[in-house]
């Protein structure tokens, strides 16, 4: 009795002990100021984002903060959540009332910016930045700020990166490969998908017949991998609300919201996958593969999708372009890439990355001017993201940025905490060389091309998806299923594909079309 | 004839044993090979038993990757050492006494303790508990208090408990020991191959767990080995699926070492608790025979 | 501690009193587990109201609106065309699960009783405890090396021999057998450890007594050991029993990691678990996902209680309360 007693007291001594510890760490850290306590007390701001863990984390973060509390007073706390359970996390903080200041947000990966926005999770912005982010605002095209706004408010701010944010799609071919076969690639500039996949498959043919080792053309299990589902933009199409949920739209038809899976095109393309797929120009089990970094590392695809442009006709050496993806570094397969689509800012475009300021923070104001910070200190912007020089990376005898082995690493994830664009390009790693001025160069054309480029007639409109949810939640099941099967043509659209489309309607697609619809023509009488 | 017999059947059970170890160990051995095989190797050559070209390279990106994870080790062990400990108190304690007769409520509590089993209220609310009522985000006892009771091992524990005669408690009784030392100087050493059962499945939990800490866990310092290994790994499917939402996230795909370092990090990971079988051994024979208590 | 506050059960009697006293040490040693049991469990059931709640943030759990109609979170479910599939499926594999680990540990249990030599005995049961420490994804990154069509370890051997690759992740029908070995792979060592405790938990004595009357090892098996494990055998029983609509008997994981996001494989491998996860990973719905919740709690509830009614009939002693 007396012994259970004593263990019973310690265990609870103990704990309590424990508790207070933490409690004081966290006591302790909240005012941990480097700069001098004679000033108004130093606001804490606590940033989310994703990110794996990092090394030399906290020598870096000091020195951050040295800046950020000698020009805003303020003390930044980056909390790096893993990349897998960030959505998860952050809507489990913004269900449960949790605190937090500023956090990564995006219309993607389950984030769900414009739901929590509508909800009413975020912070109403709309006449505080241009006050206390005036740069952040006035630098960036007009219309991104249209992207992050529900109901005519801005709910966050844009991370507008230095590679723009118009897209252009295309395809990236083998340049030996091209050469050896005499494909004539630059005639696909501009065509429908369609037409460029027919030209593509003939040579596809000859370059497998020579190559036996290699694979034609890319395919996966994941949906949003899709050549089709994945890739509005390369149909024509733009989707009205999230992509993953049925309801596009042609762009040449902009008023009418349609089933993307019922169009010609889509048909049409499963029946050239089917044939890829029986010819052996896709993998036997692409509908299965999830991850196909192996392959891209192994140089094995002939041909593949590309998102980068300008592409290796308008601007010869960019040299995104000039090299399949992954390989980059490996230098071990060479590539010409051709756009053929039109230039387009999508609606999506402004939320794929941007920052959220939680609309119970008690420090709005503070948590706009460090995103300011942020956007316009360079010196602090490079050192959160790359580390101090000479110590985490150098530029080598040649000017090629290198990073220093096993020292600080940001895990590439720079472009969650602010705008990588600057007006004199000096936020990025770009090489102290001649490839460095090219990629400036392509930049600047990319970037140019962003104040032009048409912008989708649905930005701005943000899909509820609330009346329909049961059947969103079952039309998901099904093309989670279905679509990688059919876009790598393991299976017989002839049969298949008007079994997926029944499926559909029972999953109740058409009563989502129709809810869209509506609530887009009532979003355009508004407009 | 009768001894050929026996021996034959006993050289049987040998076989299917060996055959048993051998389909539980060969797979692990299978992720050892790939975790010392070279990059490129894997994609060429694919998987293979016995590296075809070894390589440390995986490893040496895992500890660049994290050097935290000294840090990580001690956390997780911490965690699992206590969190086991104090589990397998508050469980024997009460499965111990819900096999009393003298308790009267005992079937209403078995009931009690049963029904959680079947109803949970989801994340939302176990994070509003966590966090806003107990205030253990970001502590080291978040990662504790998850497991501290499972309902399962209550039960299971409670049927061990069951198997101690009632002559055994019932003569220490008129020896004078009081219930609660009895609980601890009869009951508790004749269940210790119960215990050490219940505490390895435990430990096992508690090590394996990130789950908890990727959600609650937001300082570097508390966070445990095997967030951190999820953690490196987790980015490449993440970029992967996501990649168009980022150029530089392309880039970072390409300089990642992807397979030999998820092995590695599966090496890491399960490395140190497998021994921690071979420590619990001795427990899990017969400790003290009821003959022994009795004198 | 309740029976020192509250002896009133039984009036002021002396033995009411004498009782609360002869309980208070046991309530004293239940309490830290009934406390905790308290607030990590019942406190948060509260949620399941979250399934007949349209929730949102600001008005919390309790203060949200209730769904109009008030089912509606459960129409997805039930409205969607893949529910009989993963039921069945449900079904199939926990009852498969069910049978296969039990007779399989408690044969291995037995056997490993039979082997003497110390050494011996413990190094087996450490092997084949070794898959209960590895999580899904680490036996995925297994299942995969050994069935990748053209780098697994299977592949190679297949058509090093001269056969032809097989595509294990585009046939379903492989994975009605691939998924039951892989559960029963990763659970058999630890329920044989959990039965060998329990045998060791059988007082030697009656082994003795069976040895001089000259039984035979099948005789002891049948008599002695069977009937001691009895009570631990329904107890498991009757915990998967409440889980029997949940996929995996509970531990789900499996079903969603091994398959490696191959659609293909669904109609063979999805569970209910499984199909509402991945259904409403995009949506983020609360109330959708813990109305499916609470009708596999519901059913589970249910059939424990339907089961135990039935055990108490026949043997009161092994039923849960």
């Amino acid at each position: 009795m007396k012994k259970f007693l004593v263990l019973l007291l310690s265990v609870t001594m103990l704990s309590a002990l424990l508790a207070g510890c933490g409690q004081k760490k966290d006591a302790g850290s909240t005012n941990d100021p480097a700069a001098d306590p004679a000033k108004e007390e130093m606001t804490e701001l606590n940033f989310y984002m994703m990110n794996s863990p990092v090394n030399d984390f906290d020598r870096v973060m000091k020195k951050a903060n040295e800046i950020i509390g000698k020009e805003i007073n303020a003390k930044l706390n980056l909390i790096l959540v893993d990349s897998s359970t960030y959505a998860e996390k952050m809507n489990l903080m913004i269900n449960s009332g949790d605190d937090w200041d500023l956090s990564f947000t995006a219309n993607w990966g389950g984030i769900n910016f414009f739901e929590n926005a509508a909800k009413g999770a975020y912070a109403d912005l709309t006449d505080l930045i241009p006050k206390y982010a005036p740069q952040t605002y006035a630098r960036i095209p007009e219309g991104l700020w249209e992207g992050v706004k529900v109901d005519g408010k801005i709910y966050a701010l844009v991370n507008y990166q230095q590679w723009g944010t118009a897209k252009r799609e295309g395809f990236k071919f083998r340049s030996d490969l091209v050469e050896e076969t005499g494909f004539d690639w630059k005639s696909l500039k501009g065509k429908p998908t369609i037409e460029v996949l027919e030209k593509m498959g003939p040579f596809l043919g000859d370059s497998l017949a020579k190559h036996k080792d290699m694979i034609g053309f890319e395919t996966s299990s994941l949906e949003s991998s899709s050549l089709y589902a994945g890739n509005p933009l390369l149909w024509n199409m733009e989707a009205v609300g999230d992509t993953s949920i049925p309801g596009w739209i042609n762009l040449d038809q902009p008023d009418k919201v349609i089933n993307q899976f019922e169009t010609e095109e889509f048909a049409k393309y499963t029946e050239i996958m089917r044939d890829w797929f029986e010819k052996g120009y896709v993998r036997k089990d692409g509908a299965t593969v999830k991850d196909t970094s192996p392959d891209r590392k192994a140089a094995k695809f002939v041909a593949e999708k590309t998102g980068s442009w300008p592409d290796s006709i308008d601007h010869p050496g960019n040299s995104d372009a000039s090299n399949m993806s992954m390989t980059k570094s490996a230098g071990n397969a060479p590539a010409v890439t051709v756009s053929t689509t039109r230039t387009m800012i999508p609606a999506g475009a402004a939320s794929t990355a941007a920052i959220a300021i939680n609309s119970e923070s008690k420090h709005i104001e503070k948590a706009l001017q460090l995103v300011e910070l942020l956007n316009t200190n360079d010196e602090l912007y490079k050192l959160i993201s790359l580390g101090e020089e000479g110590v985490d990376y150098k530029y080598d005898e040649n000017g090629k940025f290198t990073m220093i082995e096993g020292k600080y690493n940001f895990n590439f994830n720079e472009w969650q905490i602010g705008q990588s664009y600057s007006p004199n390009f000096n936020r990025a790693n770009y090489d102290k060389n001649k490839d460095g001025e090219i990629q400036k160069e392509t930049q600047k054309i990319v970037l140019e091309a962003d104040k032009t480029a048409e912008i989708s007639p649905v930005t701005g409109f943000v899909f509820d998806p609330t009346p329909v949810k049961t059947q969103v939640a079952n039309c998901a099941s099904v093309t989670s299923e279905i679509i990688p099967a059919l876009s790598s043509g393991s299976i017989d659209p002839a049969k298949a594909l008007p079994e997926f489309l029944k499926r559909l309607k029972t999953a109740g697609v058409d009563d989502i079309i129709k809810e869209k619809q509506a609530q887009y023509d009532a979003w355009k009488a508004n407009k | 004839m009768l001894l050929r017999k026996l021996h034959f059947s006993k050289i049987v059970i040998h076989l299917i044993f060996i055959a048993l170890s051998l389909a539980c160990i060969v797979p692990l051995l299978l992720v050892v090979s790939i975790s010392f095989t070279g990059e490129q190797s894997l994609m060429l050559n694919g998987y293979h038993f016995w590296p075809q070209e070894f390589s440390t390279a995986a490893y040496k990106y895992v500890f660049s990757g994290a050097s935290s994870i000294l840090n990580a080790y001690g956390v997780t062990i911490f965690v699992t050492v206590v969190g086991t400990l104090l589990h397998l108190l508050i469980t024997s304690m009460l499965s111990y006494s819900l096999t009393r007769p003298e308790v009267t409520h005992r079937k209403a509590l078995t009931f009690f303790v049963y029904l959680p089993v079947l109803f949970n209220g989801g994340l939302v609310p176990q994070y509003i508990l966590l966090t806003r009522i107990l205030h253990l985000k970001d502590t080291i006892w978040v990662l504790i208090i998850v497991y501290l009771v499972s309902t399962v091992n209550v039960l299971i524990m409670k049927n061990f408990f069951r198997t101690i005669p009632d002559s055994l408690i019932e003569s220490a009784r008129i020896d004078g020991s009081g219930e609660i030392r009895t609980f601890f100087k009869i009951a508790l050493p004749l269940s210790k191959p119960s215990l050490a059962t219940i505490g390895l499945f435990v430990a096992i939990a508690y090590w394996n767990d990130w789950m908890t800490a990727s959600l609650y866990i937001e300082s570097p310092k508390l966070r445990p080995l095997q967030y951190l290994l999820q953690s490196l790994m987790n980015n490449i499917g993440y970029l992967q699926a996501n990649a168009q939402a980022s150029q530089s996230m392309e880039s970072a795909l390409g300089m990642l070492p992807s397979e030999g370092a998820r092995m590695a990090t599966c090496v890491l990971a399960i490395g140190p608790i497998i021994l921690l079988y071979p420590l619990l051994q001795k427990y899990f024979e017969k400790g003290l025979t009821i003959g022994a208590v009795k004198e | 501690m309740k029976a020192i506050t509250k002896p009133s059960n039984h009036g002021k009697s002396y033995r009411a009193l004498r009782s609360a006293r002869r309980q208070a040490p046991f309530y004293f040693m239940m309490a830290p587990g009934l406390i905790f049991i308290t607030i990590l469990f019942y406190i948060p059931m509260a949620g399941v109201i979250i399934a007949f709640k349209d929730y949102n943030p600001r008005d919390g759990i309790f203060g949200s609106p209730w769904m109009d109609p008030l089912f509606k979170n459960f129409e997805f479910f039930f409205k969607s065309e893949a529910a009989r599939t993963v039921t069945f499926n449900t079904l199939f594999y926990n009852l498969l699960e069910a049978i296969t680990v039990t007779l399989c540990a408690l044969a291995l249990a037995i056997l490993l009783s039979e082997v003497k030599n110390k050494v011996v005995s413990a190094t087996y049961k450490g092997s084949i405890l070794l898959p209960t420490f590895l999580s899904w994804i680490v036996i995925q990154y297994i299942l995969f090396s050994m069935l990748s069509v053209d780098r697994g370890i299977v592949n190679n051997v297949i058509t090093g021999n001269g056969g032809e690759a097989v595509y294990w992740y585009s046939e379903p029908s492989y994975w009605r057998i691939i998924m039951p070995i892989a559960y029963l792979w990763k659970n058999v060592g630890y329920y044989s450890v959990l039965y060998v405790a329990a045998i060791a938990g059988i007082n030697p004595d009656y082994y003795e007594a069976a040895q001089l009357d000259g039984a035979s090892n099948w005789q002891r098996i049948k008599h002695i050991t069977l009937p001691l494990l009895k009570p631990t055998i329904i107890v498991l029983s009757l915990l998967w029993v409440g889980k029997l609509f949940n996929g995996g008997l509970g531990d789900w994981n499996g079903f969603y990691t091994l398959p490696n996001d191959s659609g293909a494989l669904y109609p063979a491998t999805d569970v209910i678990d499984t199909l509402v996860f991945r259904s409403l990973k995009k949506l983020n719905d609360y109330g959708m996902a813990s109305a499916v919740g609470l009708y596999q709690s519901v059913v589970g509830f249910f059939l424990v209680l339907i089961s135990n009614y039935i055990i108490k009939k026949k043997d009161p002693d092994s039923a849960l309360f």
